[in-house]
């Protein structure tokens, strides 16, 4: 909640777009809205692209956890809490101040861990598919965050503030570079199940103007709200429609010279008619050979993992066609087994949760890479919160906890096999390399190309940034 | 100079404009926006100018473009007018029969009865207080992680629309939002106002850790600074919660001097209604209630006879099995067989009534009946465990007196229980007890339920042996306990073994007592809405940095010290309270030497008719906000504002009907050269219509539109409760939300797709102007939304009604109805062979998606 606290100055670069950009941005689909004026208004040398830099990645697969991933039962290996099992936490400050509810005794991992690949990293036995992959991950093991229930703080994963709002991250980024397809929304989200806790606020436009949200994308044949007239209406008037519309608009426009907003629409008809036949093929994976289908676990007998198997080769195939930011939800709200938020026996949810995501995540690296997408396409697997050392009370579940946790990142410029920053010996606090969202924030525009500082928009009196006034530090150590 | 921003109407636009910034200081005094407000001269105009200018707008705008070598584009076409004025003074479309009477008006004034009669409907407020609601960022839901419905909060969009419609003068409309609940307390109308400033989302998810809800209390408190400061002072007085504005002359201090005018507020979904109402309605409560109980009584007395019948029937029916008589009054005989004694006693453990038992006289006999043993003058003698104290009535002695009669009985002291004793004065053979309450059978009470009688043997030195008891008897029963039982007897068993005439009479009756309750039920209840609740201010701290541990300086509850004009000291002379404390910032606000409050208002209504305010930033009059383009125009405009007594009406009807507004929205390549962005105001520049007024048309234009005003918000989702509760969007909404877009639910996080689509105003947050974007998305969401093509099927219903199936003249007609015009014949036969083809419905939704449609020229 500090996007007005200046260190830095509030200046900016008063961002508006002209008729032209906007008319590339809606027919061509390659200009963008600010990065023509990105590019315009830095005095430094800019690269041919008017990227502030290479980018390394283009694109980015955003995988959400929903509801807090505790990091010493998965990814973040503690086998100091055996031996303090059952103790207070004591000499780390006010540990309620931290959490959500009530404080209880160190409580070590029912999981058993072992060391993978060359980089030695240790996995708990609930990713027993992922784990083979560790070589390619970054681990971020120092994540802090500031809001500890779940809506703030998934809106401020998911869009920099612990209050909606706020454009979302992959809001900003193709508002920052367009899309390479404009026969598809740039930024498409998923969900599993139900949704999540920060709702459409995780994936909304925020100030920016509404081209910039999430679109909802179903997994199903018709995957975009309103995509296709009702069932009854026929084909050929459907297309004779879009036709007989554009001749009066045009009709129109002959009337009213020079008027580029009209045009747009007219332009826009013309997308609208091609996303009507390309969002279907996206959805039909007829064409994908039943060996990937065995390998996201499409055949898989349990249906809830059988859908995100398939959330995530669409997302494989959505990227594969220009959409420039995927965000696919790994659980929903926070009702019992239906998402990562294990207050009471967290043993059962996790081992209920991890299987979800294990084959297919896993999957997807293996894809991605034999396609030679990996290496422009950023993977980041995130989560809003980690979980306490210790019990909740006297549960057998974890608290939420926002003074460390673990999330990991593939692919698109980040440099594999690392682990970076590290919680202290019981996994509770962030010591080494403290990681702020807004530091996760620019690296991740940083990997595309764009530099956080230079990326904002006017409103209601200020020049935005995805990364506050703060703003974001790169982590240094992982691109 | 670099050029500043200019606007276009569907996002804004663009030129970079990096801006020269000035150091601190030169903003601090400085600031254009709080120099004091002086009403300008109206300029001269060059002669040929004269005849067009109609108003002092009209001066200002044109000398302006004079000057620049600019002039006003031609006149807008009447009903190009009309269509413009309708849609930007109700949100709605004229009607044929509207623009035809316009078009053939020939009265020198019929602008301004047009624009009168526009001005005096209802549906003006509805269209101006959306607008309004946008910059409040009105909210129907908490907002956060649970995101609870506020369903009351609807009271609050009626009061903006209300006082829109009533051209409630802005200073007060102002004064009663921010401190309605002080204005006048125990006004309902001035508390529902103070709904603007508890408009924002609220969190309200528990947690144990003090420091969360330290921080929460003053992200809430924050709320109310930033929505009064944005809304009122259109300055970015938020900045001053971390550090000094960096631009503009606002201090940290300033920041919590306003925080500190709320440092108590709360809000509530309370109670709004007046004395009076509360009164009359406590009344119709009453009466409705009597109704009720008397109508019970009615049914108590219906149900009588037959529930006596079925409780005799049920008690009689526990008696079978019992072997003896339950207890009389007047006389009972408890047999036994034969045994020796030398004393006999009765101990009773239950009485009816629970009163202190009473025995007339205790008989013992042997085998012989006329032989009483107990009598005193046999040589028995009595004894109790008590004697009721002083009565003469009641004494021991009476129990063996051999004389019958309540005035010669025995009465315990103890309620519902005594025991009694007789030493026969020697071993005797006894098998027969014989008692009463009153043997004469006068008295009815105080009668022995529970009992038992025990003999003993002294020379046997037996102890006590039970002989007898009330265990063997039916249950006793007078009134009393049959009106136990006939409580536990169901309704329905009753009327089931009533005659036929008892039966009609108790359905006659139980049918009014339904009516009744009824009655009761649907009393409306006392209005409640979501406003503000006071709890006394808190001493208010400088916050370094924000942070709610980080306390500095005390602050006393004070307004923008950079107002030079007026005393910034808001801490109320006498009692301190909240309330008092926001009437002191509401009146500090409405003072007319206040220059921010009018200059901020008036541009807002500027914006809304023309795209663009003569300032472009309507949030931010600072630093770093625009500059404006007209600023003798704007301060003309504040000061004529005050000057006519606040009044929104009047201040439209000095807009709509000046020559500016009035003129053409054609493209100029001559004036485009030199004013791309047309700020000079070359023209009036084509709109898109808003999400609300497109939906509001499509529901005009299909003939389908429920003008129904004000009430309860209608939902397009399924609302299930729950700590979160879910909003699913309805697959098929019915008629009941066919009225205007304002009455649709706000919910955080949750809008109608189509409406989202046309970049409705977002609940969280505060939209001071609308962006216009023209997306694929849009596009789909126009074609083939469910809404939009049932009411193309309605459109294309309601033009076979008036136009007949010829599909020449159902063009015509739907041109008319759409686009308020006549077809070319061009137009004409193609529209009409599009129909042949592919139906009316396929023409009917085409229209609906033009860009005539959808524009305002």
């Amino acid at each position: 909640m500090t996007w007005y606290r200046s260190r830095t100055n509030c200046t900016g670069i008063r961002r508006f777009v002209d008729r032209r950009e906007f008319l590339q941005t809606m027919g061509g689909g390659l200009g963008s809205i600010a990065l023509v004026d990105m590019a315009r208004a830095r005095s430094q040398r800019t690269p041919a692209s008017g990227l502030h830099h290479p980018a390394q990645a283009k694109r980015v697969l955003f995988l959400f956890m929903s509801a807090g991933v505790s990091q010493v039962d998965t990814f973040d290996y503690k086998p100091d809490l055996t031996k303090y099992a059952g103790k207070r936490i004591t000499g780390k400050g006010n540990v309620q101040d931290l959490l959500f509810r009530e404080e209880g005794n160190l409580m070590p991992s029912v999981f058993k861990f072992k060391q993978y690949g060359q980089s030695g990293k240790w996995v708990s036995e609930l990713f027993p598919q992922l784990s083979r992959h560790v070589d390619k991950l970054t681990f971020i093991h120092s994540m802090v965050a500031d809001a500890n229930n779940h809506a703030p703080a998934q809106w401020q994963m998911s869009t920099g503030f612990v209050r909606s709002g706020n454009p979302a991250v992959g809001s900003w980024i193709t508002y920052a570079l367009g899309s390479e397809t404009s026969n598809l929304p740039a930024f498409v989200v998923m969900k599993e199940t139900d949704t999540p806790a920060g709702q459409a606020a995780a994936w909304g436009p925020g100030f920016l103007p509404s081209t910039f949200q999430g679109t909802v994308f179903q997994s199903d044949s018709d995957p975009i709200l309103d995509l296709s007239p009702p069932a009854t209406y026929d084909r050929a008037s459907q297309r004779a429609s879009f036709e007989f519309l554009r001749k009066l608009n045009e009709e129109h426009l002959r009337t009213r010279p020079k008027n580029g907003e009209l045009a747009a629409r007219v332009a826009a008809y013309e997308l609208a008619a091609r996303m009507q036949l390309a969002a279907p093929e996206v959805t039909d994976l007829g064409g994908e050979s039943e060996a990937t289908h065995r390998l996201y676990g499409l055949d898989r007998s349990d249906k809830r993992g059988a859908k995100f198997s398939r959330m995530c080769l669409l997302g494989r195939r959505l990227i594969e066609r220009g959409v420039r930011f995927v965000t696919l939800y790994c659980g929903g709200s926070t009702s019992t087994l239906n998402s990562w938020d294990g207050h009471r026996e967290l043993a059962k949810n996790h081992r209920h949760m991890a299987p979800i995501c294990d084959q297919p995540v896993a999957a997807l690296l293996t894809d991605l890479e034999s396609r030679g997408l990996l290496d422009d396409t950023l993977v980041v697997w995130t989560t809003e919160f980690g979980r306490t050392p210790t019990s909740e009370g006297q549960t057998d579940g974890r608290d939420h906890n926002i003074a460390g946790f673990t999330i990991w990142m593939a692919g698109g410029g980040i440099r594999p096999g690392t682990s970076y920053g590290s919680t202290d010996e019981l996994g509770f606090k962030a010591v080494d390399n403290p990681v702020r969202i807004a530091d996760l924030h620019a690296t991740i525009l940083h990997l595309l190309g764009i530099d956080a500082e230079s990326l904002t928009y006017y409103h209601n009196g200020l020049d935005r940034k995805l990364t506050g006034a703060d703003g974001g530090q790169v982590i240094r150590g992982i691109v | 100079m670099v050029e500043r921003c200019r606007w276009y109407p569907w996002v804004v636009v663009a030129v970079i404009a990096v801006f020269t910034r000035g150091s601190r200081t030169a903003a601090e005094d400085d600031l254009w926006s709080l120099r004091p407000i002086k009403a300008p001269e109206q300029p001269a105009l060059y002669p040929a100018h004269r005849r067009r200018a109609r108003t002092p707008i009209d001066r200002f705008v044109m000398a302006r473009l004079a000057n620049g070598g600019l002039g006003l584009s031609p006149p807008a076409a009447r009903a190009t007018y009309l269509r413009r004025v309708t849609l930007d003074l109700t949100g709605l479309l004229p009607t044929t029969a509207e623009v035809g009477d316009f078009v053939r008006d020939s009265r020198k004034d019929f602008c301004e009865r047009a624009v009168d009669r526009l001005l005096a409907s209802p549906h003006y407020g509805e269209r101006w207080g959306r607008h309004w609601l946008d910059v409040v960022r009105y909210a129907e839901s908490n907002g956060f992680e649970r995101n609870k419905l506020r369903r009351n909060f609807w009271r609050y969009r009626d009061y903006v629309i209300d006082s829109f419609n009533s051209d409630k003068p802005y200073d007060q409309f102002v004064r009663e939002q921010l401190a309605g609940d002080a204005l006048k307390p125990g006004n309902p109308e001035h508390l529902i106002a103070t709904g603007f400033l508890v408009a924002g989302p609220k969190n309200d998810v528990k947690t144990d850790s003090e420091l969360q809800r330290m921080k929460r209390r003053q992200d809430e408190i924050d709320e109310f600074v930033r929505v009064t400061s944005t809304t009122l002072f259109g300055l970015t007085v938020g900045c001053g919660r971390c550090h000094d504005h960096k631009y503009d002359p606002i201090s940290s201090r300033d920041y919590y001097g306003l925080a500190a005018v709320f440092s108590g507020l709360d809000r509530l979904d309370k109670v709004v209604a007046s004395q009076e109402e509360k009164e009359r309605h406590a009344v119709r409560v009453a009466v409705a209630q009597r109704k009720v109980d008397t109508q019970n009584a009615e049914l108590e007395r219906a149900l009588e006879p037959a529930r006596k019948r079925l409780a005799v029937k049920r008690l009689a029916a526990v008696a079978k099995g019992k072997v003896r008589p339950a207890v009389a009054f007047a006389r009972n005989e408890d047999p036994f067989e034969p045994v020796y004694a030398t004393h006999v006693r009765i101990t009773i453990t239950a009485t009816s009534g629970n009163a202190k038992p009473c025995l007339d006289e205790l008989e013992v006999y042997g085998a012989d009946r006329s032989q009483n043993l107990a009598l005193s003058r046999a040589g028995a003698r009595a004894s109790a465990s008590s004697v009721v104290p002083n009565n003469d009535f009641h004494q021991i002695s009476h129990l063996n007196d051999g004389r019958y009669g309540n005035a010669r009985s025995w009465v315990s002291n103890e309620q519902g229980t005594g025991q009694a004793s007789i030493d026969l004065g020697g071993r005797k053979r006894v098998q027969l007890v014989v008692w009463g309450r009153d043997r004469t059978g006068t008295y009815q009470d105080r009668l022995a339920l529970r009992y038992k009688i025990e003999v003993s043997d002294d020379t046997a030195s037996q102890g006590w042996t039970t002989v007898s008891s009330s265990e063997a008897r039916t249950p006793f029963h007078n009134d009393a306990t049959i009106r136990k039982t006939r409580q536990e007897i169901a309704e329905q068993d009753v009327v089931a073994v009533m005659t036929s005439g008892e039966r009609f009479r108790y359905h006659a009756v139980r049918a009014e007592l339904l009516r009744r309750e009824d009655d009761l039920k649907k009393l409306p209840p006392l209005a409640n809405s979501y406003v503000v609740h006071d709890q006394p201010p808190q001493s208010t701290f400088v916050l370094d940095g924000g942070d709610v541990r980080a306390r500095g300086e005390e602050v006393e509850p004070r307004a923008l010290a950079a107002v030079k004009s007026l005393d910034p000291n808001l801490l109320p002379k006498g009692e301190d309270s909240g309330p008092r404390r926001r009437l002191r910032l509401a009146q500090w606000m409405v003072d007319p030497k206040n220059p921010l409050l009018s200059r901020v208002f008036v541009n807002r209504v500027w914006q809304y008719h023309f795209g663009a305010g003569i300032v472009t930033t309507p949030n931010d009059f600072g630093f770093n906000g625009d500059r404006p383009s007209h600023p003798e125009l704007l301060d003309w405009l504040a000061a004529d504002f005050m000057r006519q007594s606040w009044s929104m009406k009047q201040l439209h009807r000095r807009i709509v009907l000046s020559a500016v507004y009035r003129q053409g929205s054609r493209y100029n390549s001559k004036a485009a050269a030199r004013d791309g962005a047309n700020r000079l105001l070359w023209r009036v520049v084509p709109r898109r219509l808003e999400a609300e007024t497109i939906r509001d048309t499509i529901l005009q234009v299909s003939g389908q539109l429920d003008l129904a005003l004000g009430g309860p918000s209608f939902r397009l989702f399924r609302y299930i409760d729950g700590n979160v509760p879910e909003y699913v969007l309805l697959e098929a909404p019915g008629r009941e939300t066919w009225r205007r877009a304002v009455y649709m639910y706000n919910i955080h996080t949750f809008d109608s797709p189509l409406m989202r689509a046309f970049d409705c105003a977002d609940a969280m947050l505060q939209v001071p102007r609308r962006v216009h974007t023209v997306t694929a998305l849009q596009a789909l969401s126009l074609m083939n939304n469910r809404f939009v093509f049932e009411q193309a099927r309605f459109f294309a219903r309601r033009v076979t009604v008036a136009a007949g199936s010829r599909p020449e003249d159902q063009t015509v007609e739907a041109y008319r109805i759409a686009l308020l015009r006549e077809p070319t014949a061009k137009e004409r036969q193609a529209a009409s062979e599009f129909v042949r083809e592919h139906g009316l419905l396929s023409l009917c939704r085409v229209l609906l998606n033009t860009n005539e449609f959808l524009y305002v020229f």
